[in-house]
């Protein structure tokens, strides 16, 4: 610049030169300049960090296919009319009667549920209708179920109805069971090609022809233990009321489905203070196991000591549960006895009702968190689910401790749940009499069993199911209740829809939360191992579309955990934990000082070189011009 | 599973239909089946006082926990901890040893070789050691899970135990007790007594050295792992984190696994601030499992307190803190903690609170004021005595707790020859009723009713006196430790409070049983590049050291005396005397010395010299091998394991004074290497000296005659162990670096590079000759350059005109600053936009 300048003063007298001017140095200062801005890249590349890629398009893909369609788990009904031979009426039952019905019960039931529930997880779009006819040597079908047993024409020929409707509906439960069962051993050599869990998402009524008048009141339905459930007390000689018949059909229908509002958890027995959360997340971890442990508090040891034998308590009771529950949930029980765990509020005397009372708005803050070391489980390794279930044996003072709802009633079961948490039971020593002090007592088997049963209908509760088995008495719907397993069938196969609904989408929302995260933060490594999982998890989510597709229950389930548990250990990937704080300061702190002054004295020569160029060769050609 | 029976189903049926409707009908059967109550778990709970001699107290609770193993299956218990049972079991433990230890153990003054000392003083921070019963190549794995439950479970950072740079695979000299239980069985058929010890003792000694030289000649080149004979070797993982702080956290934890927590029972006691303020506080955590008759787990929670009492009751008698020498202090429960226990758990099989008056203390007492002590006749002496006690009324811990092999198969075996019919026993030694009454051995006695050098309050339930024990018990005083017992359950007049209140104004000085050396071990040297190892064992000959020969010649004597009363009573018949057994003992058994074992673990940035080794006694440095028996190195890998070493000496009888040292040189680590706050310098794991020759076992004996059936204080209720003694934790400088060294480093580097850089453009790119050729043909006048006129602006001389018209020294200012500001304020910009 000096250079330019102290020639600026004489602008008249312009240098000329009479050789072309040299790019010796010119060529220098360029293939430096070229060297810094050809090493930019290869400078770039070292310092990114490693990311492995991850396939964000069929990740989206994935999630919107999961938002469009619904996992096609397939549902059928198939209803039968079973008319004893005598009172069959050829001329009413035509044909068209059976395809009329048949759409009329689709369409029914998918009203149903379209009206109570927006979710997918009730076989919404895809249900299918069969209704058959059985008057002994008369059957007729229409409709169309893939891939399923369908129960044979005989029903009636059987002589099963005559002899077990008149006792009690387990009987009659057992034995149309065992009607299908014979029938699936016949037919399964012929089509030995089914997928596995076939059984599951096939659901039958039958619908009894009842010779008694036409007199309402014997209008009663009952749902089975199994997949499913009979109507009596409907004449089916006379023209029937079809709108009536169809609405009765398709209610139990969506009763089936997991449709029906009491399976939603809206309707729920008084005792439970529990929000709508069913259908939203089982209590359960991400690989579908939870841990349920059973806590004995013993609040004051001084006045009594009491302690169970949970062995044959988990072996009785328990056991079967748990084995029931296996296709969707892996669940392990353990228990401990806890001393000196007073609840955390005051009980009030009741003088009425003569016992010591916790109202209904003081159950949130029964759980004494500081006392009661519930602990979380030491076996149970990483993100895994704990259900608490604590029974609490009150201290002498406050001995008939009861629960009192918000209806002014004692809750019967003397117990609550907390939905995510578990469930608290308090058991009142038979008598609250202290007898001698420090005798340790053990809870008999006798005193146990009320209490199990609550708890069992404290897990159905926080599986979001109804507390008991599925009862309407103003519909005249009633439950055959299930004994050892605590769960009906069809139940579960409410309960492994929803799981399996519930992972899918899970799945998707924490891959597509993973593929945000990990756009946003370009700095972040991405190691191979969390790519892989990626891959796996979208790949697990097909395999679960295309069972479903198929109509494979426990295939689709599988699929969906898996898809599940791959999606959430890439998204806990230790790795992607350990982000490294690596702040722009640092970035100026490390390449300031070198490329700074580098870059300057390499620009800046730059410039006066070509400037310099530019000047003589002006000079130049001023001389030439000259000469 | 399938409940098939009928009547079952429904009545389940029922319950269930009807359960949400029917209110629970309150039962009218109150009588719960009592058959039905099978409470197998055991729990109990002890707390064992000491005075100290240095005026402070020893409170050790001591809690067990017993799970047999018919109750193990399906891990459903009311009693036992359901964490522990996991971690056990998920973990395949054998065993495992946590403590959390804050302070140190003073082995002078507060002893070191008895079984408190032995079990409870602990190096400061955390220690742990597992055994576990997986496969060798699994235990690395399966060590690291569990520091990481436990680290969980007591909230403190033992995760930290998991990298393999601190953790020790000790072969031989940790859990010694395995090799010295092992295979004696053989050794029995030569029936003598004295022999059948000595064989034993001889057998033992052999055993461990064979095992060790089996390290040494095998591994002639000193690896890892070869130690075939020893089952144990690789599953077994020691590590120790110095550093680790210990404070409420992890006591509140530990508290939990007790079914009674802090809410009732001895544990009530425990006041936080009380507790965190003593001098030293030890919480231990003992896990064995299948170690019990049945199998199971044993678990074992002990909390060890030294305590000063407060000021109130040490009144007016504040005794001057002579060393060993001061006024006796004043203590009860409440001076000690605030608080008298108010209630004993409900749920312990028995709650004991015990009182321990040690050998020295009763012998100092009788020196103070022979007055007081009554004289009683007896022509026994102490050994005898202690000999000649019932069998029935002993306490027999080696029947149900499957402890010392040794002493009871010598009872049972050895015994019966010289032992005297129970009845002519107590006519002779006329057994204490428990009234109250020390027998001090020599025929002395101390009333604890009234007597005119202190009074207790209340009168304990029962008294145990010490057997002393012909095995060579190192160190024991001769006087027998007396342990007064107040059994809470049988107590009823709670608020329960013990003390001891002096009646003298004497000051009294008495040591406690200490190891036969002192042991400490430091640093030498200056400078951040190498030093020394020094340790130094200083024999503790002043008042209990007695050598093994003195014991053998107590030994002798006191069979002789058996054997003569024996010949006396059983006149007539033939029994066979061996009188030369006192001869054989010397002969046979020329004890040369004390047998010492040195486990240390130095991390692999301490590079030691292995071939550094020396040991310098009573001032004088012998060959390395002449000390050394055997050795097991493992050199230490960079950032992979530290350096450990196992070394076996046998310290020859009568030393004063033997320095063993080693030198290492320091190393240099990685900058992410270092803990937080570097500057404090590291912490190296303290040393174990073990005494595999003596063991912590005592046994002690009802001085009456008890209905109350047998107890044992639980800190008695333990395994055979060679007596351990940790030395100091060494605080190393390293070479620490500047933390902001990078940045520098960077900064200088590219400064120097960035002038070369510039410099050599320069040279390449300067017209040298061309710009001179401007120069001289412009000439002086004009050159002044800008920047010239620049700077003479500011210096206030008008220069060139043309400059000075248009800019004045304000506005220059001005915008000088104007620009800083700019340049600024556009810095701070783009940082704040690159966040």
């Amino acid at each position: 610049m000096e250079e330019v300048q102290q020639e600026q003063p004489t602008p008249s007298e312009k240098p000329i030169r009479s050789r072309p001017p040299g790019c010796k140095r010119l060529l220098v200062t360029l293939s430096v300049l070229i060297s810094v801005v050809a090493g930019i890249p290869f400078w770039w590349k070292l310092t990114e960090v490693y990311r492995a890629p991850l396939p964000f398009t069929e990740i989206e893909e994935h999630a919107r296919k999961a938002s469009n369609t619904a996992l096609g788990l397939p549902c059928q009904l198939q209803v039968i009319f079973a008319i004893p031979p005598e009172n069959f009426d050829e001329a009413f039952w035509i044909d068209g009667l059976l395809q009329d019905l048949a759409t009329s019960i689709h369409q029914q039931a998918k009203n149903i549920i379209s009206k109570q529930h927006n979710g997918s997880d009730c076989c919404g779009s895809n249900i299918g209708v069969l209704v058959s006819l059985d008057a002994g040597e008369i059957c007729r079908r229409h409709g169309q179920i893939e891939n399923r047993m369908i129960w044979p024409c005989g029903l009636v020929q059987s002589g099963i109805l005559e002899s077990s409707f008149g006792s009690s509906d387990e009987v009659a439960d057992e034995l149309l069971w065992s009607f299908s069962r014979q029938s699936a051993n016949s037919e399964t050599q012929i089509n030995s090609g089914w997928p596995v869990g076939r059984d599951g998402g096939l659901y039958t009524i039958v619908v009894l022809h009842n010779l008694g008048s036409d007199d309402r009141t014997n209008l009663r339905t009952v749902i089975g233990k199994h997949r499913h459930a009979w109507i009596s007390g409907m004449n089916l000689k006379t023209p029937l009321r079809k709108e009536e018949l169809t609405t009765l059909i398709a209610n139990v229908g969506a009763i089936f489905l997991g449709a029906d509002a009491s399976m939603m958890g809206k309707v729920r027995e008084g005792n439970s203070t529990v929000p709508d959360v069913a259908g939203e997340s089982m209590p359960l971890a991400a690989d579908g196991t939870a841990v349920l442990s059973f806590s004995l508090l013993n609040a004051n040891p001084t006045d009594w000591i009491f302690m169970w034998d949970f062995e044959k308590v988990e072996e009785l009771f328990l056991a079967p549960i748990i084995e029931a529950m296996a296709p969707f949930a892996q669940l392990t029980v353990e228990s401990q006895v806890l001393y000196y765990t007073p609840k955390a509020i005051q009980s009030r005397w009741d003088a009425g009702q003569r016992t010591h009372i916790v109202a209904s708005k003081d159950f949130p803050f029964f759980v004494n968190a500081n006392e009661w070391h519930l602990d979380t489980s030491i076996a149970a390794a990483g993100r895994s689910k704990l259900l608490h279930f604590a029974i609490y044996i009150p201290a002498a003072q406050e001995c008939p401790l009861h629960l009192k709802l918000a209806s002014g009633r004692l809750s019967s079961t003397n117990g609550f749940t907390s939905p995510g948490w578990g469930g608290v039971i308090i058991w009142n020593p038979p008598s609250c009499k202290m007898e001698g002090k420090q005798a340790v007592q053990m809870i008999s088997l006798q005193d146990l069993e009320p209490v199990v049963e609550v708890m069992i209908a404290q897990l159905r509760t926080l599986f979001g199911l109804p507390a008991t088995s599925f009862t309407n008495k103003n519909k005249k719907i009633f439950g055959v209740p299930t004994l050892e397993t605590g769960f009906a069938k069809w139940e579960l196969d409410v309960l492994l829809r929803r799981r399996a609904y519930a992972d899918i989408a899970a799945s998707t929302s924490t891959l597509a939360s993973l593929s945000r995260l990990v756009q946003s933060l370009p700095n972040m490594v991405i190691k191979d191992e969390i790519s892989d999982q990626v891959r796996s998890s979208l790949k697990a989510g097909a395999t679960a579309h295309k069972n479903a597709l198929l109509g494979a229950y426990m295939g689709t389930a599988e699929a969906a955990r898996k898809a599940r548990a791959w999606a959430e250990a890439a998204f806990f990937h230790p790795s992607i934990m350990s982000l490294l704080y690596f702040p722009t300061e640092h970035h100026f702190a490390i390449y300031t000082p070198f490329f700074v002054p580098v870059l300057l004295h390499t620009s800046v020569s730059v410039f006066k070189e070509v400037s310099r160029y530019f000047r003589e060769r002006e000079a130049f050609l001023r001389h030439k011009q000259r000469t | 599973m399938q409940i098939s029976s009928d009547s079952r189903m429904l009545k389940m049926h029922s319950i269930l239909f009807w359960m949400f409707t029917i209110f629970l009908l309150v039962r009218g059967n109150t009588q719960n089946p009592k058959a039905e109550v099978t409470l197998e778990e055991e729990f109990t709970e002890d707390l064992l006082l000491r005075p100290l001699p240095d005026g402070k107290v020893l409170s050790h609770f001591h809690f067990i926990h017993k799970l047999p193993q018919a109750r193990s299956y399906g891990g459903h218990h009311s009693l036992f901890p359901k964490a522990i049972f996991q971690l056990v079991k998920k973990f395949h433990v054998k065993e495992m040893e946590l403590s959390f230890t804050q302070g140190r153990w003073n082995y002078q003054r507060w002893g070191g070789f008895d079984a408190i000392a032995a079990f409870n003083a602990k190096p400061v921070g955390v220690e742990l050691w597992a055994l576990f019963d997986v496969p060798k190549a699994e235990v690395d794995a399966t060590w690291g899970n569990l520091t990481h439950a436990l680290s969980g479970l007591f909230c403190a950072s033992i995760n930290f135990l998991e990298s393999s740079t601190s953790v020790a695979e000790p072969s031989f000299s940790f859990k010694l007790d395995e090799h010295w239980i092992e295979g004696n069985d053989t050794c029995d058929s030569n029936l003598g007594t004295e022999k059948s010890m000595n064989c034993k003792q001889k057998k033992h000694f052999k055993e461990w050295q064979n095992a060790a030289s089996i390290t040494f000649t095998e591994g002639g080149k000193i690896s890892r792992g070869t130690l075939s004979s020893n089952r144990q070797l690789g599953q077994l993982r020691y590590g120790a984190l110095p550093r680790e702080a210990v404070c409420t956290e992890n006591l509140t934890p530990w508290l939990k696994l007790l079914p009674c927590r802090d809410k009732s029972g001895l544990t009530t006691l425990l006041d936080r601030s009380i507790v965190y303020n003593g001098f030293y506080h030890s919480l231990r955590l003992n896990i064995k499992s299948g170690q019990l008759a049945e199998g199971g787990i044993l678990l074992r929670q002990s909390l060890t307190l030294v305590l000063l009492p407060s000021r109130q009751e040490r009144n007016q008698k504040q005794g001057s803190s002579v060393h060993h020498a001061v006024q006796p202090q004043n203590w009860s429960l409440f001076s000690l903690f605030g608080k008298r226990l108010a209630s004993g758990c409900p749920l312990a099989k028995s709650s004991h609170v015990s009182v321990e008056l040690v050998g020295g203390f009763i012998e100092q007492l009788k020196e103070v004021d022979q007055s007081t002590i009554v004289v009683e006749e007896t022509h026994l002496n102490e050994q005898t005595q202690s000999l000649e006690r019932n069998p029935e009324y002993s306490v027999d811990a080696g029947s149900n707790i499957g402890v010392d092999p040794d002493l009871q198969t010598f009872e049972s075996k050895s015994m019966p020859e010289v032992f005297l019919p129970a009845g002519e026993i107590q006519t002779e030694t006329s057994l204490i009723e428990s009234d109250g009454k020390l027998s001090l051995g020599n025929g002395l006695e101390l009333d604890l009713r009234s007597n005119k050098l202190f009074s207790l309050s209340p009168m304990p339930g029962r008294i145990l006196r010490e057997v002393k024990e012909l095995l060579p018990h190192y160190g024991s005083s001769k006087k027998s430790s007396f342990i007064l017992e107040y059994e809470l359950q049988m107590n009823k007049s709670f608020p329960f409070d013990v003390g001891l209140s002096w009646r003298i104004n004497k000051p009294l000085k008495w040591s406690p049983i200490r190891a036969p050396f002192r042991i400490s071990r430091f640093l030498v040297g200056s400078g951040n590049a190498r030093g020394t190892i020094t340790t130094i064992f200083k024999a503790n000959l002043a008042q209990n050291f007695i050598s093994a020969t003195s014991i053998h010649e107590n030994l002798c004597r006191s069979l002789q005396a058996r054997l003569l009363h024996k010949k006396e009573s059983l006149q007539g018949k033939d029994v066979e005397i061996r009188d030369e057994s006192c001869s054989a003992i010397k002969d046979d058994d020329a004890v040369e010395g004390i047998d010492v074992i040195i486990f240390q673990i130095v991390p692999w940035y301490v590079r030691m010299y292995w071939h550094t080794l020396t040991f310098v006694l009573d001032g004088n440095l012998v060959p390395f091998w002449n000390l050394a028996t055997v050795m097991r190195l493992v050199p230490a890998k960079d950032r992979q394991s530290p350096a450990m070493m196992e070394l076996g000496i046998q310290i020859p009888a009568n030393t004063v004074s033997l320095t063993f040292t080693i030198e290492f040189d320091k190393g240099f680590l990685h900058i992410d290497e270092h803990p937080p706050d570097a500057n404090r310098g590291f912490d190296i794991p303290a040393a174990i000296v073990s005494f595999p020759g003596y063991y912590s076992k005592v046994q002690y004996e009802y001085m009456h005659n008890t209905t109350l059936g047998p107890f044992i204080p639980s800190f008695l209720q333990t395994e055979k162990k060679p007596m351990p003694v940790y030395t100091e934790i060494l605080l190393m400088q390293l070479a620490t670096p500047d933390f902001s060294m990078p940045y520098n480093v960077i900064t200088l580097t590219c400064t120097v590079l960035a002038l070369y850089f510039g410099s050599l453009l320069n040279v390449l790119r300067r017209r040298i000759g061309e710009e001179e050729r401007r120069s001289t043909k412009l000439g002086d006048s004009t050159k002044a350059g800008k920047l010239k006129l620049i700077i003479s602006r500011y210096l206030g001389k008008t220069g060139d005109k043309m400059y000075s018209n248009l800019t004045s020294p304000k506005v220059s200012k001005l915008s000088r600053i104007f620009i800083v500001v700019i340049v600024a304020v556009a810095a701070h910009y783009m940082l704040n936009l690159g966040k």
